[in-house]
C-alpha cells in the first residue's frame, strides 16, 4: 500500500509541476537555512567538549578586592601551591599566551609561528591534542622542547621531518628543539596555538621570578581534577591561598571559581570575551528561533497551498471514498505525498547547505568550519526535514479527507470557510515573521552606522599602528627620528595602547576630598609619550601634556574628563596623585574624553602616564593624501631597523572596526535570513494568488463583461493579499520595537529606533508582496473573458 | 423473498436556516435482488440524494433502511463502510476516474480497498478489461480516452469489485446517444449475466422505455412505480 502511495504521489507531483516546484523549492530553502543554523548551533555547543578530560577540567578565575573583573588571569606562583595543598587536584596547568612570536631558523631566516603558548606539561591532560609526531607525555618535559602544529611545522620545515630540528625565539634568544607535532586544532576550541613551549621557559620571557610570582597576574590556570573531586573546595582553597599571599584583611573578599571547560564558551561572566571566544548563549537561542520560524514559514506554504487546492483534491477524495477507501487510507496517502515532497526538499536543502557553507563560514568569521561530514548529522537533518513534511502535511491531510463524498461529488465545497480563515492567519504569520526579521536587520545596520559615525574624540584617519620589535624597542628614539625624517610622516608616538585597544587597568591613589587619607580606585591606565597627543589627535581640556623631561617621567599624570568627574577632583591640575606602586606625583593635565575601548561601554576613567620603558606600540600619523607613499616609507624604515620581520600594521580606525565584528556578522546573517523568509513567504502568496485567480476565473470574466478595467481587477485580486501583509506588519512592528529596544540597551551609545527603520521594513515587505501577487492578478485580469465564461 | 433494499418513510433534509423543504420526504421503496430499476425524475427532484442514501454515502435524516435484511441505520460507521466497500458500487455521470491512475489501476483501486490479494487483483482486472474491450487501453490514462470509453471504464471499475448493488447516477448524461447506448447496454448485461442489482438514475425517459421497473421521483417523493 505504502509503495502504491508513493508511486501515486510521484505521478501527482509530475503532473502539478508548478505546485511541486513552489512547495519543494520553498521547503528546501527553509530546510537549507534550518540546516545551516543547526550545524552552527551544534558547532557552538561542541566547543571544548571534545577533550577527553573535559568533564574534570576547569578554568580558574580569581577576583581580588582591587580588581573585580572576572577573567582568566592568575599569578604563576599559585599553581604549585594549589597542587600541594588542595586535595582533588591532579594538575594545575599554567598557560602564558604570546601572540605572534618570531623565530630564527638555522639558516638565519626569521619566520612567524603564530600564537605561542607557554604551558605546563599537564596541558596534554587538560586538552586533547592529536600528536602526529613525538610523545604527548614527554614532549613538554624538557624546558627547551617545542611542539608545533602541523601547519607551523610545514611552514618552517617544509616536507622535512621536524622532530629534532632547532629554532631560536629571537626576542628571548631562546634555543628550542622540536619535540612534537600536533594536528591543527579544530574550530570548536578556544585554544589558539601555533607553537607550545614548556612553561619552565617563562623566565626568558618575564624575568627570573616569574615562575613563582604572586603579583604578576598574567597567566591562565587550567585545573584538572581527579575523578569525582568537587570543584568548589578547590576554588575556595585557591581563594584562600591568594588572600594569604597578598595579606588581604578580613572583609576584603577574594573570590575564586572553577569554570567547567565545556561551558566556558557560553560563560558570559568572563570579561575577556575574545581570548575565550565567549559567545552569548542568547545568540544561539535567537538563531534557533530564526531556524524554527523560517521552517514554519516554509511549512505554512505547504499547508496553505494544499488547502487552497482543496477543490482540485476534493473530487478525488470523494471518488476514493465512494470506491470504499477509509479515511485512514486517504490520510496516509496525503501524508505520503507530503513526505515525498519533503524528501525532495531535503535534497534541495542539502544542496543549498553545500553551496552556502563557504559564504556562511565566512560570515561567521572564518574560524568556524561547519560541514556536512557526519552521517549522524545528515540523518538528524533528514529527520528534521521529514518532520517538517509531516507537520506541514498533517492539517491538509485531515482537512481534505473530511469531505463528504456525497457533497463533493456534486461539486459542493461549501465548508471550506475555516480553511480560508486559517490560510489568511498563516499568511499574516509568515509576513509578520518576515517583517520582524527585516526590522531587526535594519536596526542592527542602523546601530552599526550610528557607531561608525560617532565622534570618537580623536583623529582616527591616516594613523597606523604596529608593535615594536625588540630591535626597534631598544633603539626607539633613533627609529622615531628616522620615521620623522620621511616626507609623508607627520608624527610618531610610542604608547602601551592605542584607542580601541587599551586594555590595562591599575590602581591609583590620591588624597580624598576633605581628609588626608588616600582614596584608592582602579582605573584604566595608558602609558604614552609626549608626541601621543598630536599623533593620535587628542584634545586637552585643561593643563598640559607630557614634556620630554625627567620630571614628567613616571610621576606626572594626565586624566581624562571622566576620571576627573568620577574621582571627584576639583581643579585637578596640580592635585597630588600616585600609582599604587609609586611615590606621590602630580596631575599635570586633563584630556577631553575619547573612546579608548569600545562603543559598547561608556567611557571609563583613564589615567595616562609617561614611562618610556613599557611602551611597545608605535603610532604614525601620515599626511593626508599621501597614505600610500607614507606606508612605503614607514615599511622601508621598519625593514631597516628590524630585518626579517613582517611589517604588520593596522589603521587606527580598524581597531574600532574589529570591535563591530559581532554586529557586522549579526547584520549579515540576519539580513540573509530575513531575505530568505521574505522570499519563501512571497513564494507562498505567489502560489496562492495563482490559485485564487484560477478559482475566480468566472467572476473575473463576468466583471470584465460588466466593464471592470484591468486596474480594477488587479487591485481587487492583489488587494486581498496586500491587506494581509499590512496586518502582518501591524502585528510585527510593536514586537520588533520591544525586542530591538532591548537589544539596543546593550550599547552605551545606542541609536534611536526611529520611524525610518519601520517605514523601510514595512514599505519593503509591502512592495515585494504587491509585486509578487500583481503578476498573477494582472495575468488573470488580462485573460479573455469569453473563454473563461465559455469554459464554465 | 427478502428484498435487497427496503426503505420506509425515508426523509432527508439539509440543516438550513431558511427552512427549505426536505430533499426526500417519506420515501418507501423495496428492491428485489437482481432487479433492474430505472429511477427517473427532473433535475432537483431528489434522485441523486436517494442514491447517496442507498449507497451509504449519506445518512437519511429519518426512516428505516435495511440492506439485505440488515438495519443500516443501526450500524456503526465502520460496519457501514465495510458494507459499502464490499457490496455497493457507483457509476457517476462525470465518470470520476482518478486522473493519476491508468485505466487498469483505476479498475484495481476498489479491489485494493477490499484487500484483494495482488495476484487475484491482476486477474480480475484483466478479465474485466477483456470483457469491456479495454485491454488495449489498460495503460492509458483517463484523459486519453473519449467520454464513452471513460464511462465504460467507470462501469468496469464498478463491476471489478463484484458488488451486489450497482448505483448508476446519470451515467449517460455526458455522452452522445451511441455512447449512452453502449453504457446502458453494459449495465443491462451486468444485471442479466452477473445478477447484479442495478439502480439506474436518469432524467431521460428514453432509458425508461427499455423495460424493467421504473420509479419516478418528484419533489422528494416517489410518485409512480411501475413495470415498463
Amino acid at each position: 500500500m505504502l509503495k502504491n502511495h508513493f508511486a501515486l504521489a510521484l505521478r501527482h507531483l509530475k503532473r502539478e509541476k508548478g505546485y511541486a516546484a513552489i512547495n519543494i523549492g520553498g521547503l528546501g530553502l527553509g530546510l537549507a537555512c534550518c540546516f545551516l543554523i543547526v550545524l552552527f548551533i551544534q558547532h557552538e555547543r561542541s566547543f571544548d567538549g571534545y577533550h577527553a578530560n573535559a568533564d574534570r577540567t576547569y578554568l580558574l578565575t580569581v577576583q581580588i578586592p582591587t580588581f573585580q573583573d572576572v577573567n582568566g588571569s592568575t599569578p604563576a606562583g599559585l599553581a604549585s601551591m594549589m597542587e600541594e595543598s588542595a586535595s582533588g587536584v591532579e594538575h594545575v596547568v599554567r598557560v602564558a599566551n604570546r601572540s605572534d612570536v618570531p623565530v630564527r631558523m638555522p639558516d638565519g631566516e626569521v619566520q612567524s609561528v603564530g600564537p605561542l603558548w607557554l604551558a605546563d606539561p599537564g596541558i596534554v591532560d587538560a586538552f586533547t591534542f592529536e600528536f602526529l609526531a613525538g610523545a604527548p607525555q614527554t614532549a613538554l618535559a624538557d624546558p627547551s622542547g617545542a611542539v608545533l602544529t602541523e601547519t607551523v611545522a610545514h611552514v618552517l620545515f617544509g616536507d622535512a621531518d621536524p622532530l629534532g630540528q632547532t629554532l631560536v625565539l629571537t626576542r628571548q634568544n631562546l634555543a628550542l628543539t622540536v619535540t612534537g607535532v600536533i594536528a591543527d586544532l579544530p574550530g570548536n576550541t578556544h585554544l589558539d596555538v601555533g607553537m607550545l613551549v614548556p612553561f619552565q621557559a617563562l623566565p626568558a620571557f618575564a624575568g627570573p621570578e616569574a615562575l613563582t610570582s604572586m603579583t604578576d597576574w598574567n597567566y591562565r590556570s587550567y585545573v584538572v581534577l581527579r575523578d569525582g573531586a568537587a570543584p568548589e573546595p578547590v576554588a575556595e582553597e585557591a581563594a584562600a591561598l591568594v588572600a594569604r599571599a597578598h595579606e588581604y584583611e578580613a572583609g576584603e573578599e577574594v573570590k575564586a571559581q572553577l569554570r567547567p571547560l565545556p561551558t566556558l564558551h557560553f560563560d558570559t561572566e568572563i570579561a575577556d570575551r575574545d581570548t575565550f571566544q565567549i559567545r552569548d548563549p542568547r545568540v544561539l537561542w535567537m538563531f534557533a528561533a530564526i531556524a524554527a520560524l523560517i521552517l514554519l514559514i516554509a511549512c505554512v506554504n505547504f499547508t496553505n497551498l494544499a488547502t487552497a487546492r482543496a477543490a482540485q483534491r476534493a473530487r478525488e477524495v470523494g471518488v476514493r471514498k465512494s470506491l470504499g477507501s477509509g479515511r485512514g487510507q486517504l490520510i496516509s496517502q496525503f501524508l505520503a505525498e507530503s513526505l515525498l515532497m519533503s524528501a525532495f526538499a531535503i535534497i534541495v536543502g542539502f544542496v543549498g547547505v553545500v553551496l552556502a557553507l563557504p559564504v556562511f563560514n565566512d560570515a561567521l568569521g572564518g574560524t568556524t568550519a561547519l560541514g556536512l561530514t557526519h552521517l549522524g548529522t545528515l540523518v538528524g537533518l533528514a529527520v528534521i526535514g521529514l518532520g517538517a513534511g509531516l507537520v506541514a502535511g498533517s492539517y491538509p491531510a485531515l482537512y481534505l479527507t473530511r469531505f463528504s463524498p456525497a457533497r463533493v461529488l456534486k461539486g459542493d465545497l461549501s465548508h471550506g470557510g475555516g480553511a480560508a480563515t486559517l490560510r489568511k492567519g498563516l499568511v499574516v504569520f509568515q509576513f509578520a515573521v518576515s517583517a520582524f526579521l527585516l526590522i531587526a536587520t535594519l536596526t542592527v545596520v542602523h546601530q552599526l552606522r550610528f557607531m561608525r559615525s560617532q565622534d570618537l574624540g580623536f583623529a582616527q584617519e591616516q594613523v597606523i599602528s604596529f608593535q615594536a620589535t625588540p630591535e626597534i624597542y631598544n633603539g626607539a628614539e633613533a627609529f622615531k627620528q628616522s620615521l620623522l625624517s620621511q616626507p609623508s610622516v607627520l608624527g610618531v608616538a610610542r604608547a602601551s595602547g592605542l584607542p580601541g585597544a587599551v586594555y590595562s587597568a591599575s590602581n591609583f591613589l590620591w588624597p580624598g576630598s576633605g581628609t588626608d587619607e588616600e582614596t584608592a580606585q582602579s582605573s584604566q591606565s595608558l602609558l604614552a609619550d609626549p608626541d601621543y597627543l598630536d599623533t593620535v589627535g587628542l584634545e586637552l581640556a585643561d593643563g598640559r601634556w607630557f614634556r620630554d623631561s625627567e620630571a614628567d617621567i613616571q610621576d606626572a599624570y594626565v586624566l581624562n574628563e571622566t576620571a576627573v568627574r568620577e574621582m571627584g577632583l576639583v581643579d585637578p591640575v596640580g592635585h597630588v596623585f600616585r600609582a599604587w606602586d609609586r611615590p606621590p606625583g602630580t596631575v599635570i593635565g586633563v584630556v577631553k574624553d575619547f573612546h579608548f575601548t569600545t562603543l559598547r561601554q561608556p567611557i571609563e576613567p583613564l589615567v595616562i602616564t609617561y614611562r618610556p620603558e613599557w611602551m611597545g606600540d608605535i603610532a604614525v600619523r601620515l599626511a593626508a593624501g599621501q597614505v600610500a607613499e607614507g606606508l612605503d616609507e614607514v615599511q622601508e624604515v621598519f625593514a631597516e631597523a628590524a630585518p626579517g620581520y613582517t611589517f604588520d600594521y593596522h589603521f587606527l580606525d580598524e581597531n574600532f572596526e574589529a570591535q563591530y565584528r559581532d554586529e557586522v556578522r549579526l547584520s549579515t546573517l540576519l539580513g540573509f535570513f530575513a531575505g530568505v523568509a521574505v522570499f519563501i513567504a512571497c513564494l507562498g502568496i505567489f502560489g496562492l494568488a495563482a490559485l485564487m485567480a484560477a478559482r475566480r476565473r468566472k467572476e473575473i470574466g463576468v466583471r470584465k463583461v460588466l466593464g471592470a478595467s484591468v486596474q480594477n481587477l488587479t487591485a481587487m485580486l492583489a488587494g486581498d493579499f496586500v491587506k494581509l501583509v499590512a496586518l502582518a506588519f501591524v502585528v510585527a512592528a510593536p514586537l520588533a520595537l520591544l525586542a530591538m529596544n532591548r537589544w539596543l540597551e546593550g550599547f552605551a551609545y545606542a541609536s534611536e529606533l526611529g520611524p525610518g527603520v519601520f517605514a523601510l521594513a514595512g514599505g519593503g515587505v509591502l512592495l515585494v508582496a504587491l509585486l509578487t501577487v500583481s503578476t498573477q492578478a494582472l495575468r488573470a485580469a488580462t485573460a479573455d473573458p469569453v473563454r473563461a465564461l465559455r469554459s464554465e | 423473498m427478502t428484498p435487497l433494499l427496503h426503505l420506509r418513510d425515508i426523509t432527508y433534509a439539509y440543516r438550513t436556516r431558511r427552512g427549505d423543504p426536505p430533499v426526500l420526504q417519506g420515501v418507501d421503496l423495496d428492491v428485489a435482488p437482481g432487479a433492474f430499476v430505472t429511477v427517473i425524475g427532473p433535475s432537483g427532484s431528489g434522485k441523486t440524494t436517494l442514491l447517496n442514501v442507498i449507497g451509504l454515502l449519506d445518512r437519511a435524516t429519518s426512516g428505516t433502511y435495511t440492506f439485505d435484511g440488515r438495519d443500516v441505520g443501526a450500524m456503526k460507521e465502520r460496519e457501514r463502510a465495510t458494507l459499502a466497500r464490499e457490496a455497493i458500487a457507483f457509476v457517476f455521470q462525470a465518470y470520476h476516474l482518478l486522473d493519476d491512475l491508468s485505466i487498469a489501476e483505476n479498475i484495481a483501486e476498489p479491489l485494493r480497498y477490499q484487500k484483494v490479494p495482488a495476484d487475484e487483483r491482476r486477474q480480475r482486472v484483466a478479465d474485466v478489461l477483456d470483457r469491456f474491450g479495454l485491454a488495449a487501453k489498460a495503460d492509458r490514462y483517463p484523459g486519453e480516452l473519449s467520454g464513452g470509453q471513460q464511462q465504460l471504464v467507470g462501469v468496469a471499475r464498478a463491476l471489478a469489485g463484484r458488488p451486489r448493488l450497482l448505483l448508476a447516477d446519470e451515467p449517460t448524461g455526458n455522452l452522445h446517444s451511441s455512447q449512452g447506448e453502449a453504457v446502458v447496454g453494459a449495465l443491462r448485461e451486468l444485471n442479466e449475466r452477473d445478477g447484479v442489482t442495478v439502480l439506474h438514475v436518469t432524467h431521460s425517459e428514453r432509458w425508461a422505455a427499455d423495460g424493467g421497473r421504473v420509479v419516478e421521483v418528484l419533489d422528494g417523493r416517489i410518485v409512480a412505480d411501475s413495470e415498463a
